[in-house]
């Protein structure tokens, strides 16, 4: 158990000690405490100090030929160029499918279908915009959001919709699964291109969260085509989020290792 | 008792590190190459703990210098580049992890020889061994705070995390430590 004196010193390493002096009664526990002297000892120094002139001459040799380069998009940019592409798809989607649906549903269940996948769409936008550049501040983890959307669409759908002939609705709603599952694959294509202009750095997490993002696009045709106003049947609907979500986790570390393989083939043979 | 040297960067040179950087993304060769002499010891100190070989740390330093490269289009100033740079520098470091424990799974181990000139201390190789026994999550923070001297925001950043949470796994670590430390000598009197 440490006391209140170990845990200053340890707030003082935390701070990366800015002051040039340190506290009296600081150093007097520092000298006594063995503990928190070894930690002052090997956090406090200066580390290997700096490198040898020749190894920065060879970093700065392999660099390759430095042509100017564009930055990324602004974050604002970035979400709207998500949002476009989920806009897009879902507008042609409803063109060919139609909106019947609405029709069918009362005022509430039309404004929690569509209001939850809109926000759902604009969280995932946002998550997957902030992943294409890196340390980019990330409110909450980008998987773990993408359980919270799915597992709060899906509470909500539970809710408004009424729970009729469950069982049969269920199974009948994989069927459509299937078919919303199918019909994510473009936004799925053109958010790939987008995300081709950053760098990626955890490949499986990026490509769940475009996966959930492309999801959705099916997941509106099914709830905004289909007839069929039933809670069990809705939520086999939403089984496509997490569905897309696994597809582009795997798909998209597949990709990555393929690409990283090759890479490394002609590193070795260059 | 000696006062350490301060080890985080002051402000200006942050703002320098962002302008070489900016200038590097406008296809400045000098300026990229001011960046690497900067930038390069902090980042070596972070790749080479705890315990890889001089020349494997050198090899991972210029795989992180030339992901930087290609990556450098996404750094958007004014942000600090710290937490940008690190971000990728512990991408390849789990890479090479990955890599090596794969093909140490295929090949039989032997044993690594220092380099001459690189021993290092004893101090040094007691903290390599006890660090090596923290979680990895633990581990990484105090690599980036003690060793590479970045804040406890630039690492939030770095590791796609929060303040509060790069905190609280810092004084988990200095808490193992302690108890790493009294296992080995037994407790103070």
């Amino acid at each position: 158990v440490t006391g209140a004196a170990c845990r200053s010193v340890e707030a003082l390493l935390d701070q990366g000690h800015r002051d040039a002096r340190l506290p009296e009664a600081l150093s007097a526990h520092i000298e006594s405490c063995r503990s928190c002297r070894r930690l002052w000892t090997w956090f406090s120094g200066d580390g290997s100090g700096p490198l040898p002139d020749a190894t920065i001459a060879r970093l700065q040799s392999v660099l390759p030929s430095t042509l100017p380069v564009d930055p990324l998009a602004a974050l604002s940019k970035r979400i709207l160029g998500f949002v476009l592409i989920v806009a897009g798809v879902w507008l042609v989607y409803g063109l060919i499918f139609g909106l019947g649906a609405f029709g069918r549903m009362s005022a509430t269940q039309s404004i929690a279908a569509a209001g939850g996948l809109i926000c759902a769409g604009l969280i995932a936008s946002a998550s997957l915009a902030r992943q294409m550049e890196p340390a980019a501040p990330m409110p909450v983890p980008p998987l773990r959001l993408m359980i919270l959307l799915t597992g709060a669409y899906a509470a909500v759908t539970a809710g408004v919709f009424p729970w009729t002939a469950a069982s049969r609705g269920f199974s009948a709603g994989l069927l459509c699964w299937t078919g919303g599952v199918v019909l994510s694959a473009p936004a799925a294509v053109l958010s790939r291109l987008m995300v081709r202009r950053s760098v990626v750095l955890v490949p499986g997490v990026i490509g769940a969260t475009a996966g959930t993002l492309a999801a959705m696009t099916g997941l509106a045709v099914l709830q905004f085509a289909c007839l069929w106003i039933d809670a069990a049947h809705r939520l086999a609907h939403v089984a496509v989020l997490p569905a897309g979500t696994a597809l582009g986790y795997v798909i998209c570390r597949l990709a990555t290792s393929r690409v990283a393989a090759r890479r490394a083939n002609v590193n070795k043979s260059a | 008792l000696a006062d350490p040297a301060p080890r985080h960067l002051p402000l200006a040179e942050e703002s320098v590190l962002a302008g070489l950087m900016r200038r590097y993304q406008e296809g400045d060769r000098p300026a990229a190459e001011e960046l690497i002499r900067l930038v390069s010891p902090m980042l070596y100190r972070y790749l080479a703990w705890p315990a890889a070989a001089p020349a494997e740390a050198e090899d991972l330093l210029q795989e992180c210098w030339l992901r930087i490269h290609r990556a450098r289009h996404t750094y958007r100033a004014p942000a600090p580049l710290l937490p940008w740079v690190f971000a990728i520098a512990r991408h390849t470091k789990i890479d090479c992890w990955r890599r090596r424990s794969r093909i140490e799974s295929r090949e039989v181990a032997v044993d690594w020889l220092p380099e001459k000139g690189a021993l290092p201390s004893s101090d040094h190789l007691e903290a390599n061994e006890l660090l090596s026994q923290l979680p990895e999550s633990q581990r990484e923070v105090l690599l980036m705070m003690k060793v590479s001297g970045m804040s406890l925001g630039e690492v939030a950043r770095a590791t796609s995390s929060t303040v509060g949470a790069v905190k609280q796994k810092a004084h988990r670590a200095y808490q193992r430590l302690r108890r790493l430390m009294e296992g080995r000598e037994g407790p103070e009197s």
